[in-house]
């Protein structure tokens, strides 16, 4: 199975994407570890004995018929990228991209721009990708760069903060509004 | 036999063996094995669901239930058919 030598050549740079590497067949755990120990594969191997997993996640090759032993059991084979929160998360773009991300001010901020001719804070950026054509993917990268970010004046009343409130999000915006608008 | 002929010799010999992207394989184009899923087949847990949870014997020892072991890391799950054959 040399996708799996491949994935172990390219285990560092998993590593560097902070993404653990998992596979899983149907094979015997005596099998798996054979070949574990014959090719250097040091991620993990897992045993899914009976497909039992494989049938969970509906991905059982049913084109394969119970009588054709010993290949009944395999699923039609695939990868899930699971991220932080255990998601199976992924976006696919085509062609070139805007990527719009929100930014709120939080009350880290506040002091960056306490004085009053500051009009920007830069902020680091860290974008994982990984490119893909039809067939096959590249490894996953990893690219950083910084950003300054205006800050424009703004009301932040009718935004749904209640008054009072300290250390929120809100309030913040609000020190915010004060202080990139001396006088008001 | 197949060995010492040429891919045009194959390709009449075993006109079965040749799947839809003219690729010779050992078994039947039409074995399941060798069956590319219709558009739009069931493609386990959607974009943004939550990996099921299991725990499974894996080389590295022991029982590794998934998300236990990636502890909160981002993690990668390859589903392949045999280290066997």
């Amino acid at each position: 199975m040399s996708q799996l030598v491949e994935l172990q050549e390219a285990l560092p740079k998993f590593a560097a994407a902070g993404i653990k590497l998992y596979a899983v067949s149907y094979d015997e755990p005596a099998a798996l570890a054979e070949f574990a120990k014959h090719h250097g594969i040091t991620f993990p191997l897992l045993a899914d004995r009976g497909s039992r997993v494989i049938r969970r996640y509906g991905i059982l090759n049913t084109f394969v018929t119970r009588e054709q032993v010993p290949f009944y059991g395999i699923p039609f084979p695939g990868t899930y990228l699971v991220d932080e929160r255990g998601g199976s998360e992924l976006q696919v773009w085509d062609g070139t991209v805007d990527i719009a991300i929100p930014v709120w001010p939080d009350s880290r901020l506040a002091p960056l721009v306490s004085e009053p001719e500051r009009r920007s804070v830069r902020i680091d950026v860290t974008v994982h990708y990984q490119a893909c054509d039809e067939r096959t993917c590249r490894v996953p990268q990893r690219a950083h760069f910084e950003l300054d970010v205006p800050i424009d004046p703004w009301d932040a009343h009718g935004l749904g903060g209640l008054r009072g409130q300290r250390f929120t999000t809100m309030d913040t915006a609000r020190y915010m509004k004060r202080w990139t608008r001396p006088g008001t | 036999m197949v060995g010492s002929m040429n891919s045009h010799e194959i390709y009449e010999e075993f006109p079965d063996y040749v799947d839809e992207f003219g690729l010779i394989g050992p078994l039947r184009a039409d074995d399941g094995q060798r069956i590319v899923p219709p558009e739009g087949f069931y493609a386990g847990p959607q974009r943004g669901e939550r990996l099921p949870d299991f725990a499974l014997p894996s080389t590295t020892g022991g029982r590794l239930d998934l998300h236990a072991d990636r502890g909160g890391s981002k993690a990668a799950v390859v589903f392949f058919r045999s280290a066997v054959w």
